[in-house]
């Protein structure tokens, strides 16, 4: 790739080779050039998506506390608390709040690292996931595990590893029970851009196909793997022209849009409860942190061209104007959402640092269930 | 009461199950339509339909973390992989998510990988392997070695009821074994009617005051032969078959060697890394002022699987090896 | 009979030593001439040692894996035949003819081995050689705790035959060892709380018989007129009980006499008073006057159903092992019996007695006058003994207690004396003992 062989070598990059502002429309105009493939380019109306006050205030609210506990945790983190690492998904709020709250509670949510939002927006309580950043015992692995590996069963949320590609499988899994009960539920996973290179991502995907599963899987394509751009990752023009190999349908959406977000996902999953098996959705954002807490990005992207996105696409000020605009919200409401997210993230800061260590004597408990 | 294959008691056990709990499902490569590679599962996709009986592509990792998911979601699946030896490609998932996830809190997860393990006749380097040293150090799996048709249906009874991951070795090589040709301590009637046999607990093939002969899996044979020959020269030896390799019966081990204070740890596995260390080191530990002769450890020797017969003969512990090393016990 | 040693041969100018690898053969195998007996290799060659003849394997005396010295004995045959000397292939050695019945064997070479070697395949199993003396003494932890449970030390279980692999004390052995020594407890005596008897007669008089009164009276003189003094020694009867184990049988089939411990101190006896130093042990004493007697006529106390008579062997010290033994045999059958003549207790020069059949260690022997001296031996029991380099060992042991005439001796002499004896007791040469 022209931009890492440049960056390798001194030469600044230009910012044609990195991640791309007008990602869609250079995309549209590709893909619909393609012959012989099928194209399906939503253009969704503002108007359509509807007026719900409450539900827009309420996908508001927890858009804009996925940004305070993170906000929170990041801050947490550079006090000392987080033992080990923290990943953040800052720039994805708007895609995992509009995505995961498609879901009933008796649904299976299979998240990554990413996907704080989906945690909350399911009902996972904030203050337990900072007790899990901070390794204490509230927490729900009890300090077993740290960083975004929690699971919560009470919401059904599956717990993550580090090993990339393994929650479309599980996924599948999951979907997979729901089938043979004969239930109508649907599960969502998420996977990111670099992800879907793994060999799971297709077995998972390819079993959920054949089998038409009830599941939607959700790419995360925030055009970066860690260091890497999506050019590094596929060949193809874009990882949801992969749909119609598997013999499912596909979206691409722009993530940073959370009532299109909202929308999208909520027909695929109900696509999958009716029986008509699985949905891949590319959702397209930036990744506008590092990798890590402890990833210095600043050495690898264009710091102009992010602190653009941050401006004119990031998701909490895209749904602000957007309610404003459409004078769904006032302004007053807006802001008083936004203060409420962050007493909230605030007061479950403190209420996870209450929640004492694990007691090493309960080290070998629980190593096998009962 | 009857006198089974073991082939047949692990189909009996796998079916007995489907009846007992709707949320026993079976998945694996060409188990359904195709009744098995090993034809365990002829006549149950008729019986139990496509959904709990389900034949998935070729996909260790995906379907092995698909069983994961649907173990997470209630389910109690049971997977079937055609060849011990495929299971590295399920490694991860079994090891990474699996293993330790009712340990991070994050869920039991109910799961039997059956894996169809050990060497034939000429199998080759992969379809002849012995899995359970690379599993062994694992905590959260259990793993256990059948070796009688009566143990294989009362331990995968016991297996899927478990709410643990646990790896079920099938030995390939008893699956139709001739019943006539079994020692008589081996050919042991299966009861019908429902009965489990608990994962940990080893079996006394054979008593005896001299020797203590500790071993599981296909030289369970080799240990019964080698045994009657020592016995024809006045050498009484003790025969155990742990059944379970974890957990395994530390107990009768340590119980066998204070009263023999003479050990002979065998399996088919390669001799270096295998479980045998394990067992050896802990009578060392806790044995030690019982023993009366070096501990001795029988297994593969340290090359991949040969096909060729002169070369997989030479390869595997036969019983005159095993007659050589109580020889040497009981002179020492 | 003949015995054939089978020795390492040298493979080579330059090979010393070279390393046992299998024995084909186990002890009691017949074999024939050419057989292979064991492999072996130098750092030159791989090779076979064969048998020299036919016979029976008797002693195989190295382990597999061993090294030894080119020489060294790896194992004993026996044959019918006398088995003559031959010169190994390569052996340039400037030494003498090997003696006739030690035989080198001729060697069949194999090819050089092959890396990597197969793995031994296990065709025999090696028979352990029971040896103990310098032979395998670990103890394995089994066998220690047992000991300590047991409350026995490694001393204690040192004379132990092993079974084990070299000769070692397996658990085995130790547990056989154990309950033996449970056997060997003394038997419990039964305890009684009621009066001996409930007779009215609780006395009982018995007048002396014509025997016990003559003993009385020539035990009063001698008491009475003799100052005697008693020495006393322990003596090792290791090397007579081991000679006199293994020969007694066929000396008995041989010459119809029982072989007692009786003749070796006799033997032991003559040879201290051929010492001149010892003389004036072996005479009479009256009138001030000591007789040293160049001769010995060995007064022998017998207990027969009188009571003690003292038989004498005339001429014992002109008297061959046979028929000192047999003689000796004669007079005490014969006393017992009551059938000796009157010549035949007469004349005595020095008397021998035995009390050791009780159990009993030392005694004080009282001197049968006129004689200087008499020498009383006791039990032959397995005593501890100290070894050297301090070592704890167990013997069987005997006391010897010499009393003599303090008129005509003094302690040195009388000490001297029963250090000869002792010296020429555990000294006995017996490749003179022809029988």
């Amino acid at each position: 790739m022209e931009g890492a062989k440049a960056q390798a070598s001194g030469i600044p990059v230009t910012r044609g080779d990195f991640a791309r502002l007008d990602y869609f429309e250079d995309l549209q105009e590709r893909y619909l050039s393609i012959e012989g493939l099928e194209a399906r380019w939503h253009t969704i109306e503002a108007l359509s998506l509807g007026d719900d006050h409450d539900k827009f205030m309420r996908l508001h609210h927890l858009v804009s506390l996925t940004r305070a506990v993170e906000e929170t945790l990041d801050s947490a983190f550079r006090s000392g608390h987080i033992p080990g690492t923290a990943f953040f998904g800052r720039g994805n709020e708007a895609a995992s709040v509009a995505s995961a709250s498609c879901l009933e509670d008796e649904e299976w949510l299979i998240p990554m690292h990413r996907n704080c939002g989906s945690h909350l927006a399911k009902g996972h309580p904030a203050a337990s996931i900072m007790a899990h950043f901070f390794g204490r015992a509230g927490g729900p692995s009890a300090g077993r595990d740290g960083n975004f590996h929690m699971g919560y069963h009470p919401k059904k949320i599956t717990g993550l590893i580090s090993h990339i590609g393994t929650t479309v499988p599980i996924a599948s899994g999951a979907a997979w029970a729901e089938k043979i009960r004969g239930t109508d539920r649907a599960v969502l996973a998420y996977i990111g851009d670099g992800g879907t290179s793994a060999g799971d991502f297709h077995e998972g995907i390819n079993l959920a196909a054949v089998k038409q599963l009830p599941l939607v899987v959700i790419v995360d394509n925030n055009q970066y793997a860690y260091k890497t751009l999506p050019k590094e990752q596929f060949a193809c023009d874009s990882i949801i022209l992969k749909a119609p190999g598997y013999g499912i349908p596909g979206y691409l959406i722009d993530g940073t849009n959370a009532l299109l977000m909202h929308k999208i996902c909520g027909d695929a999953l109900d696509h999958a409860r009716s029986g008509g098996g699985p949905t891949l959705i590319e959702s397209v954002t930036m990744r506008i942190t590092g990798h890590s807490v402890y990833d210095k990005f600043t050495d690898y992207v264009d710091i102009e061209m992010h602190s653009k996105w941050a401006e004119e696409r990031d998701p909490i000020k895209q749904l602000d104007v957007y309610l404003l605009k459409n004078k769904i919200a006032t302004t007053d409401e807006i802001g008083e959402s936004h203060a409420r997210a962050r007493k909230e993230a605030e007061k479950a800061r403190d209420e996870a640092l209450k929640s004492p260590f694990p007691d090493p004597r309960t080290i070998t408990d629980g190593v096998y269930a009962p | 009461m009857s006198q089974i294959t073991y082939r047949e008691a692990i189909s009996a056990a796998l079916w007995d199950e489907m009846e007992r709990d709707e949320n026993v499902f079976l998945l694996g490569e060409d188990i359904g339509f195709g009744g098995g590679a090993f034809y365990i599962t002829k006549g149950f996709q008729e019986h139990f339909g496509q959904d709990r009986v389900a034949d998935v592509p070729l996909s260790e990792a995906g379907f092995t973390g698909a069983a994961i998911g649907a173990a997470l979601n209630g389910m109690r699946p049971v997977v079937e992989f055609q060849f011990a030896d495929f299971v590295t490609e399920s490694f991860k998932m079994i090891i990474d998510f699996a293993a330790g996830n009712h340990y991070r809190n994050n869920g039991p997860v109910p799961l039997v990988l059956r894996l169809p393990a050990a060497a034939l006749v000429s199998a080759g380097p992969f379809h002849s392997q012995n899995p359970e040293p690379w599993f062994f150090t694992t905590p959260g799996l259990k793993i256990v070695a059948p070796a009688t048709a009566y143990d294989a249906k009362g331990m995968l009874k016991s297996a899927i009821r478990d709410n643990n991951p646990v790896i079920y070795l099938e030995y390939k090589k008893f699956y139709n074994y001739p019943l006539d040709d079994l020692p008589e301590a081996l050919r042991l009637d299966v009861p019908e009617e429902d009965y489990t046999v608990p994962l940990g607990v080893a079996r006394v093939l054979r008593e005896g005051e001299e020797i203590s002969l500790v071993t599981f899996g296909t030289t369970v044979l080799e240990a019964l032969e080698a045994a009657d020959v020592l016995a024809r020269e006045g050498v009484e030896v003790e025969v155990i078959d742990l059944r379970s390799i974890f957990p395994f019966d530390k107990g009768a081990i340590l119980e066998s060697v204070k009263k023999t204070g003479k050990l002979l740890v065998l399996h088919e596995a390669r001799k270096r890394g295998g479980v045998a260390g394990e067992f050896a080191s802990i009578a060392a530990e806790e044995a030690f002022e019982y023993l009366d002769a070096p501990i001795r450890r029988v297994g593969a020797i340290d090359t991949p699987i040969p096909l060729s017969p002169p070369l997989e003969k030479a390869y595997l512990p036969g019983t005159d090896e095993v007659i050589g090393v109580l020889r040497e016990l009981a002179a020492y | 009979m003949y015995r054939a040693r089978v020795r390492m041969p040298r493979m080579g100018t330059s090979v010393h030593e070279s390393t046992v690898i299998e024995w084909k053969i186990s002890v009691g195998d017949q074999v024939s001439k050419g057989d292979p007996l064991v492999s072996a290799e130098s750092d030159k060659v791989e090779f076979e040692i064969e048998a020299p003849s036919t016979g029976v394997v008797k002693e195989i005396l190295v382990d597999p894996e061993s090294t030894v010295p080119v020489g060294e004995v790896l194992a004993v045959l026996e044959t019918k035949e006398e088995v003559v000397e031959n010169q190994t292939a390569g052996d340039t050695s400037p030494s003498g003819p090997p003696k006739a019945s030690e035989w080198v064997a001729p060697v069949a070479p194999n090819k050089p081995r092959e890396k990597p070697a197969a793995p031994p395949s296990p065709s025999r199993p090696t028979e352990p050689p029971t040896r103990i003396d310098g032979g395998n003494r670990l103890l394995s932890p089994r066998v220690q705790r047992l000991a300590t449970d047991h409350g026995l030390d490694i001393a204690a279980i040192s004379s132990i035959p092993g079974t084990g692999s070299g000769g070692r004390v397996t658990a085995r052995d130790l547990k056989k060892f154990i309950a033996e020594e449970k056997d060997a407890l003394p038997q419990s005596v039964p305890l009684s709380f009621s009066p001996i008897t409930e007779d009215k007669e609780r006395e009982v008089h018995v007048p002396f018989s014509r025997l016990r009164r003559r003993i009385a009276e020539n035990l009063t003189r001698s008491v009475s007129e003799i100052p005697q003094a008693t020495t006393y020694l322990e003596i090792d009867m290791s090397r007579v009980v081991s000679w006199r184990d293994a020969n007694k049988d066929s000396f008995a089939k041989k010459h119809g006499t029982r072989l007692t411990f009786t003749p070796f101190f006799v033997l032991a006896i003559i040879a201290a008073l051929r010492d001149p130093g010892n003389a004036r042990m072996n005479g009479s004493c009256e009138n001030g006057t000591l007789t040293i007697k160049r001769y010995v006529n060995l007064g022998l106390a017998v207990d027969s159903p009188e009571g003690l008579v003292v038989p004498v062997l005339t001429g014992a010290d002109g008297m061959n092992f046979v028929n000192l033994t047999q003689g000796l045999a004669d007079i005490s059958k014969r006393a017992r019996g009551g059938n000796l003549s009157p010549a035949e207790v007469k004349d005595g020069t020095i008397t021998l007695t035995n009390f050791g059949t009780s159990g009993a260690l030392f005694g004080n022997p009282i001197i049968n006058p006129p004689q200087v001296a008499i020498i009383g031996t006791g039990t032959i029991s397995p005593r501890p003994v100290a070894l050297s380099k301090g070592r704890l060992g167990v013997k069987p042991t005997m006391g010897l207690s010499t009393t003599f005439d303090h008129r005509a001796n003094d302690g040195m002499a009388a000490g001297h004396f029963a250090a000869s004896i002792q010296a020429a007791i555990e000294g006995l040469d017996f490749s003179r003992l022809e029988y």
